[in-house]
């Protein structure tokens, strides 16, 4: 009897606390493990997981639809809208038939459906539009939209970094709304920071935005708007002079973050390694298409919003007076890729058009005499520059190591200040010193009578003589002092582009068996990504790691740790 | 007939009252009453009181009301005096310790951290005279001071977290805010500043000294409950003779794991344990920003830290792309 009491005093108590738990959630269909999918994305046991329950993501995929087009896509040709309308300002290149079918989608798209309906407002037109004159600007919102259009195409054909092909329209954000539904200004600040007591220091406060965290209750202004340091996870293992971030910062940081993971449905494990978030190099490819992410929302809530704070109305702006901005769940709502991932472009191809407005490409080395100009004003007599393709290099002996640094970092900064210079110009430093080393870019000249493989190959070897390029301990982050030597093989890697070069990363034979071929490989990857980065073709170049496979000097001591720990490149057909 | 459970007991260990031995007469006495309560006898013992309270247990209550008050009204101003929001924000609310300009400066505004520089003092009376009473009481019992020494390492922790830490760093901003979710959040933010905690050995270690504890309470607890029909909880006493809940108890031990700890050597390894878990996790905590400025890489360093095979094709940080297309040195 007992016993039959007391288990079913245990089966009630258990039940119970199912009932309750399950009461606690309105969602009870997140405690069935048949509706919850985990995605591993790692090596087994690093936690490298996405949690997903089924239910929302049906759910997602119910909300998160798009309009049909109301027709075929317009051809380009015929005539410009230009011609047939007055007053086109921003949507110049596109044939009438183009502009008057993206009208009647951009109507569908922001116009709220009531508006539309209304017999008064021109089928919604009238939102942006006097009915009775379409060419006239009196209506603030079509000063917005023309901006919006700019946005929208420098989205789609600048920022292809973080939207890739896929692109943006207005529907990714409005879906069918004046006002996006996900959109910020600056919260009113705490106003008990006047007082004597009960200061929360801006955090602390059960609100969405951090995902009702206790972190700093504005994720957004400092990074969204601003451009505040997101970086705070040391880089280094022990304390050194780049150790500042306070843990105020880092809660600070960590409020963007949550920001980004409600934004997108995911969680830490979508960018970042777990067991490490700062890492790069062991981070997914997300974390980078973020990365471009919280720059292209900065561009946008300074370069398109902000700037028409005089256009829109008080109605338009936050409790402080800022226009209603953008973040990251503008277009996501929720899910990683927006609207799951369909591209409109194909229905919309002009609003990724590249070429509308673009400056036209200079001719090629017309910067040649320009810049010879701007380092011979310098007026330093023994210093000299030859130009070949898009790399300068500075020639001279120099009296003195000063004075041959003072004239390297005056040179750099008069051909950096000519107008029209390609942005990945490359400046070699080939000045030697009276009585003292050659510059480290002087090997170059041993390719202006042509770039054959040998001569190739030697370029490279004599490049890298007596010298290393920096990586900070145990990562694969190139040391600023490296720089001038990257350039000159930067430098070399272009007059050589017609062969291939591997780029090996060797180490040294201490340290981890496991460890080292990934990080001499990293390390190889950093510098493929400093030259491609120069402008040097990606398809000459491969990244190799040999760990500690091939060491020059097989003893154990710290010359010959030195000697093995190298990036060697190899010159092929 | 009713038997004698030691933990929701049948049975009311209820005496007469029972006032203890005299005191020395240089100490102050103690309060004069006690009464009986049904359901601590449930748990417990039914007798509460008389206690000894002593000019160290009247202060250290003193000083940790106040802190317990400057921290409650800190709350409650925080919003608006409202009650109802009090207790809805009440797992939210917080009182920080003052900002990184202050740095270690004294003469902060009292809604700018002054209040926790305030509170966090009267914290530490209170805490350390706590601390002299459980010895100088333990000492007039003619006990040995094992609890006094124990809630010492606890202390450390504590000392470490609030005081001997941002005094090393330079600024009380680095303590930790007085708040339920707050602490937490501040304990995810410094794990995260200082790459990832758990690569901190004496982090690990507390934790295993954490879970130790945690396993040999179980088990000790398990044991003396499962001998108590033969009287266990009389432990010590039993210990020489044949057949006594002790030796079945320490038999069992060894016929399932073969080794047992003895009677008095199972309260050793749990005093242990417990004094380990915050002893090391006071050092893990003293050495992070002070020394150690990103775990994960100190344990790639040391070799602490397992190499796992890629399982996505790494990627290069996008400013350092960025910097040297625009000519920066990385």
């Amino acid at each position: 009897m007992t016993t039959t009491r007391k288990s079913g005093l245990a089966l009630m108590l258990a039940l119970g606390a199912g009932l309750l738990l399950a009461a606690c959630d309105p969602n009870a269909k997140l405690f069935d493990a048949s509706a919850k999918k985990a995605e591993q994305g790692g090596f087994r046991g690093t936690g490298m997981a996405q949690i997903r329950s089924e239910d929302a993501l049906e759910y997602l995929k119910s909300v998160n639809t798009i309009p049909a087009p109301p027709y075929e896509v317009a051809s380009q040709d015929g005539p410009k809208a230009t011609e047939v309308y007055e007053n086109i300002q921003v949507l110049t290149d596109l044939s009438a038939d183009e502009f008057n079918r993206l009208m009647l989608s951009i109507t569908e798209w922001i116009v709220p459906a009531d508006y539309r309906e209304n017999p008064d407002s021109a089928g919604g037109c009238a939102y942006c539009h006097n009915p009775a004159n379409m060419a006239s600007d009196e209506v603030y919102q079509k000063g917005v939209a023309r901006k919006m259009l700019q946005m929208t195409r420098t989205i789609n054909t600048g920022w292809t970094s973080h939207v890739q092909a896929t692109g943006v329209t207005c529907w990714t954000c409005h879906r069918g709304q004046a006002i996006p539904a996900a959109v910020w200004a600056m919260p009113e600040p705490d106003n008990l920071r006047g007082n004597t007591i009960g200061n929360q220091m801006g955090q602390n406060r059960p609100i969405e935005a951090v995902a009702y965290s206790t972190l700093p209750s504005d994720p957004f202004t400092p990074y969204l708007w601003g451009d505040q340091n997101i970086r705070v996870i040391g880089t280094q293992a022990l304390k050194n002079s780049d150790s500042k971030a306070s843990i105020r910062e880092t809660e600070q940081t960590t409020g963007l973050m949550m920001h980004m993971s409600d934004a997108l449905g995911v969680n830490c494990a979508y960018c970042h390694n777990t067991r490490s978030f700062g890492s790069w190099s062991t981070s997914t490819p997300q974390r980078v298409t973020a990365w471009h992410g919280i720059r292209m929302v900065r561009e946008i809530n300074n370069n398109y919003i902000e700037v028409l704070a005089d256009v829109f109305p008080a109605s338009r702006k936050g409790p402080l007076g800022d226009v209603l901005k953008v973040n990251c769940t503008t277009c996501h709502q929720g899910v990683y890729k927006p609207l799951q991932g369909v591209s409109m472009i194909p229905d919309y191809p002009e609003l990724a058009r590249v070429g509308y407005a673009e400056p036209a490409p200079m001719a090629d080395q017309a910067f040649h005499t320009p810049v010879a100009a701007a380092v011979s004003e310098l007026g330093i007599e023994w210093l000299g520059v030859d130009l070949t393709d898009r790399i300068a290099t500075l020639v001279g002996t120099a009296p003195t190591k000063e004075a041959k640094d003072t004239a390297l970092t005056a040179a750099e900064a008069a051909i950096k200040a000519v107008p029209d210079v390609p942005a990945n110009l490359i400046v070699v430093d080939a000045i030697g010193v009276e009585g003292g080393a050659a510059g480290v870019g002087a090997a170059i000249a041993e390719l202006s009578n042509g770039a054959s493989l040998a001569s190739c190959q030697k370029a490279f070897v004599d490049t890298m003589a007596g010298r290393f390029i920096g990586f900070d301990s145990g990562r694969a982050t190139i040391t600023g002092d490296s720089a001038r030597l990257l350039d000159a093989l930067s430098g070399v890697a272009v007059l050589c582009s017609a062969y291939k070069v591997e780029i090996g990363g060797h180490t040294d034979t201490r340290g981890n068996d496991g460890a080292n071929p990934r990080l001499s490989e990293q390390r190889a990857q950093a510098v493929l990504a400093y030259l491609t980065g120069k402008g040097v073709p990606a398809d000459r170049l491969a990244a190799v790691g040999y760990g500690e496979a091939k060491p020059l000097d097989p003893a154990d001591n710290t010359a010959a740790h030195e000697r093995n720990r190298r990036i060697e490149f190899v010159v092929s057909d | 007939m009713s038997s004698y459970q030691q933990i929701f007991t049948q049975v009311q260990v209820r005496g007469p009252f029972e006032t203890g031995v005299a005191l020395p007469p240089e100490d102050a006495p103690r309060s004069k009453d006690g009464f009986f309560v049904w359901l601590a006898g449930k748990i417990g013992n039914a007798q509460i009181g008389p206690v000894y309270l002593g000019w160290t247990g009247f202060a250290s209550i003193l000083f940790g009301l106040t802190w317990f008050n400057i921290v409650g009204f800190n709350f409650w101003a925080a919003v608006d005096w409202d009650p109802a929001q009090f207790i809805r924000q009440l797992f939210w609310l917080s009182l920080e310790p003052p900002g990184p300009e202050y740095g270690l400066s004294l003469n902060v505004p009292l809604n700018e951290g002054g209040w926790w520089i305030i509170s966090s003092f009267c914290l530490l009376i209170s805490v350390m005279l706590w601390w002299v009473r459980t010895y100088v009481r333990a000492r007039s019992l003619g006990l040995g001071t094992h609890v006094a020494w124990a809630f010492a390492s606890a202390i450390w922790l504590f000392l470490v977290l609030g005081l001997l830490r941002p005094v090393l760093m330079g600024s009380w901003s680095e303590a930790v805010p007085y708040g339920i979710f707050p602490h937490l959040d501040w304990t995810n933010a410094f794990s995260i500043r200082y790459g990832n905690l758990f690569y901190n050995p004496f982090h690990a270690l507390s934790i295993v000294f954490l879970y130790g504890s945690v396993l040999l309470f179980a088990m000790h607890g398990a044991t003396i409950l499962a001998v108590a029909r033969y009287g266990g909880e009389r432990e010590i006493e039993q210990i020489t003779d044949r057949g006594t809940a002790s030796e079945r108890a320490a038999l069992f031990w060894r016929w399932t794991m073969g080794f047992n700890a003895s009677m008095e050597s199972i309260h050793r390894w749990a005093w242990w344990f417990a004094v380990l878990t915050t002893l090391t996790g006071g050092i893990g905590i003293l050495l992070t920003g002070t020394v150690v400025d990103n775990w994960y890489e100190w344990a790639i360093e040391h070799h602490f830290a397992p190499a796992y095979p890629e399982a996505v094709p790494p990627v290069v940080d996008p400013l350092i792309e960025q910097m040297v297309t625009e000519g920066v040195s990385p």
